[in-house]
Formats: structure tokens, sequence, C-alpha cells
């Protein structure tokens, strides 16, 4: 038990370029500011004190916020995240950014439901709370320091995937896909008018090989999640095999899981090379996120340690 | 820049995985963790739902849609297996919380009924048959 854990930190700890950090949180500051201006957090208030069933944290209150302070929250939120993305008090500005999503989605869920829709973006940003600021994108330097915040979203977002596989296995056996589960899932699905069609739902249920080549796919995605998190090469297809499965979702339940397509995005796909390579064309006046900090002092990079 | 990894955040990081991790293992719902029970029970070829029923002072059935609702409202008939343990006060705030959009459109709700409807998911089946399980709800203004 302890060699695992002591694997799990190596793994962890390992070195990571710093600039990657900045990519990360850059990403995951946009994915909160979009969030947080798009989400449906305003129409919650009014809701009667009878129907308010606060998630844990929120105990304390005896209803919903009013409308006012949900909008408030949201304005104080987005402001925070623009200013993290652009590197203005960073920490402070990604913790209050982060905060104000966590209590209005806390609120969302405080209607009797658990709303899973934004917790991968909320459990990464928490990791990336933690993780040392004042970095630049260009920033090459490589070190444990910047290795553990990359790994662990990695490893968070991944798990969430493997998770989600794992309790379908526990809970339910081979069932989930070799009985009608798949089938009565779709049925119920078209029953609910909330998708776009119930064209494609009543398509997969009415084939009953079509159900089970479904069931099969999105257990193998789910439990799948190991390949991505041991080998880097795989991630970019994963992020496109996700992507699908949650369009099927979108376009069968009517259910909106597209920040975590956007969180395994930007957490499973390095955009920095990129990035960097976009925004290095030499001109004047470039942004001082591309001038790189590696001084004569600064340690030689350590080679690179793939998981 | 401190490059090394104080044990301060190593202890702090170990605590989040390991909330995580026996979160989503044990399948423990604690805000913002979650044991990501997506779709992972067996759904039988069942309907179960409800439905409620605002009754005016003549009788007359009027249907609540709570996801025609704001959003408040929306999912909110998942209190309804919980009502059973609630006492009867309770049981008629929550009914009138449902009932309150009518009532401001000008319906005089005298009670609200909560039926429990049982049916098939199959298309070409017989209409889900219902009982009622709960009269409440007649105290708001």
């Amino acid at each position: 038990m302890s060699e695992a854990v002591a694997r799990l930190d190596g793994w962890l700890f390992a070195p990571e370029p710093a600039g990657r950090v900045r990519a990360l949180r850059i990403g995951i500051a946009a994915l909160l500011l979009f969030r947080l201006v798009t989400g449906p957090y305003a129409d919650l208030g009014g809701q009667p004190a009878a129907l308010f069933r606060p998630v844990w944290f929120l105990g304390w209150l005896d209803q919903m916020p009013s409308r006012e302070v949900l909008v408030g929250l949201q304005l104080v939120g987005a402001a925070a995240a623009g200013l993290a993305i652009v590197r203005r008090c960073e920490r402070a500005s990604f913790l209050v950014a982060w905060s104000s999503l966590l209590v209005l989605d806390a609120c969302w869920a405080s209607r009797g439901k658990v709303q899973h829709n934004d917790l991968p973006l909320l459990l990464v940003a928490a990791v990336l709370a933690l993780a040392p600021m004042g970095i630049r994108l260009a920033d090459d330097r490589r070190g444990a320091a910047w290795g553990w915040p990359v790994r662990t979203s990695i490893l968070v977002v991944t798990s969430i995937y493997m998770l989600t596989g794992f309790q379908k296995v526990i809970s339910s056996g081979p069932a989930w896909v070799l009985s009608d589960h798949m089938r009565n899932v779709m049925y119920g699905a078209a029953l609910t008018g909330k998708a776009p069609t119930d064209e494609v739902s009543r398509f997969i249920a009415d084939r009953p090989h079509v159900a089970h080549l479904v069931a099969l796919a999105t257990i193998v995605i789910e439990l799948g999640a190991v390949v991505p998190l041991l080998w880097a090469r795989t991630r970019v297809a994963y992020v496109v095999a996700i992507a699908l499965l949650h369009l099927g979702v979108y376009f069968t339940h009517g259910l909106d899981y597209s920040m975590w397509v956007g969180v395994a995005a930007v957490v499973l796909i390095d955009w920095r090379p990129a990035v960097l390579r976009l925004v290095s064309a030499p001109r004047p006046g470039r942004s001082p996120e591309l001038h790189s900090p590696r001084t004569s002092e600064t340690p030689a990079a350590e080679p690179r340690r793939d998981p | 820049m401190p490059e090394e990894v104080s044990s301060r955040t190593r202890h702090l990081l170990h605590a989040f995985l390991l909330v995580f991790a026996i979160t989503g293992i044990a399948h423990l719902e604690v805000y913002p963790f979650s044991g990501f029970r997506l779709f992972s029970e067996l759904r039988s070829d069942k309907r179960v739902g409800w439905q409620l029923l605002a009754v005016d002072d003549e009788g007359n059935e009027v249907p609540i849609h709570l996801e025609d609702l704001p959003l408040g409202y929306r999912q909110s008939a998942r209190v309804i297996p919980g009502m059973a343990h609630r006492s009867a006060d309770e049981r008629d705030e929550i009914c009138d919380a449902w009932a309150a959009p009518l009532r401001a459109r000008g319906v005089n709700v005298v009670r609200v009924h909560i039926y429990r409807t049982v049916g098939s998911l199959w298309p070409d089946t017989p209409p889900p048959k219902r009982t009622l399980v709960y009269e409440c709800g007649g105290r708001a203004p």
C-alpha cells in the first residue's frame, strides 16, 4: 500500500514546464468566466423556501438567495475570472472566481438534485487555486512545483470518467450492457422531450443491437480513461471520444455536459506549444507573457518523464 | 519562485485526492465532491412518475407542470418521496409553494393533489395508471 502511494507521489510530483500551469490556469479561468456569464443562476431567485434543499455548506440558509444576490455573485465572479486570465492579483482573483461558481452551483444543486455539469471544472479549479502563481506562459523551467498541478488535474479529469464507469459496473454489472437497460433509458429520454429531437433516442431504443453497442461504447470510453492517464499521446483522441459521447447525451437526453468536454480539452491537451508558436512571431510590444524568465541561475531542464 | 513543493502543499493535495477517491468509490455526495453516479442504476421498462394537480374552488383539477415553471421549481418533485417523513404542515407548505404560480395567475387553489403514476416506457403500451398519494396545501392566502 505504502509503495503504491509512493509511486503515485512520484508520478504526481514529477517535473513539468512552469508555463503549462499558466496555460492551464488561463484555460480554466476562461471556462469559469464562460460559466459565470452564461449560467442559469439568476433564475433560481424567488424559489419558495419550502422547496429549498441546501447542499451541506449552505445548510445555514433557510431559503435560496435572492435574484439580486445571485446576479451580484455572477458579476463579481466573472470580473474576477477576467482578472485571473490577465494575471491581475492572480491567486485572489482566481479564488474569488472559483468560490463564486462554487456557491452558485451549490445553489443550483440545492433543489434536491445533484448537478454534475460543472463538477470537473470546480474540482480542477480547486487544484489550480493552490498551484504556484506569477508564472508566464513562455516559462520553460521544469520542476515538481509545476508538475503536481498539471498531473493532479489530469488525474482528476481521467478519474472522474473512470469513476463514472466504475459506478455503472458496481451498481449494475454486465446487465448495464447486455440487458434492455439502454433501450429503457432511451425510451425514457424520448418521453421527457428535453432533447432537440427524439429521433436519435428512438433510433437507438428501437434497435436492440445498436442499444447494446451504445452501452458498450459508453462503458469503454469511461473506463478507458486510464489510457490517456498513462499514455500522453492518446489524450487528443480521448478528448474527441468524450466530445462525441457528450454530444450523443445531448442529442438523446438534452443534457449539457459541455463543461466536461471543455475541462478535459484544457487539461489533457498541452495547448502551450501551439499558443507560443502562434504568438511568438517577433513584433514590437509583444506580451510580457512571452518573455521567458529563465536566467543563468536557473537550473537546466530536467529530462522529461512521461507518466 | 519556489521550485520545491512544501509539505503543506503535499498534505493538502493528499487530503484533496483522498476525499475525491473516497466519495467517488463509496458514491457519497459531499458537494463539490461526488459519487459520479450518472445513469449507473439499471433502468427497467417501468415508468414511475408524479403528477401534480391543483384543485380550484369548483373542484376542477389544473395541472402543475414543474418543468414549465422557473428554475427554482424544476426538479422539485424529488421532494415527494421524502414527504412521508414530514409533518402535515410541512407538506402543506410544499404544496402551497407549487400552487403559488397558479395563484399568482388568479386561480383559487384550495388544495393540491399528488398522484403517483406507473406505466411503461415503451411505445404502444397502455397509459400510466395513477394513484392519489397526497392531498395537501390550501393554507396559503
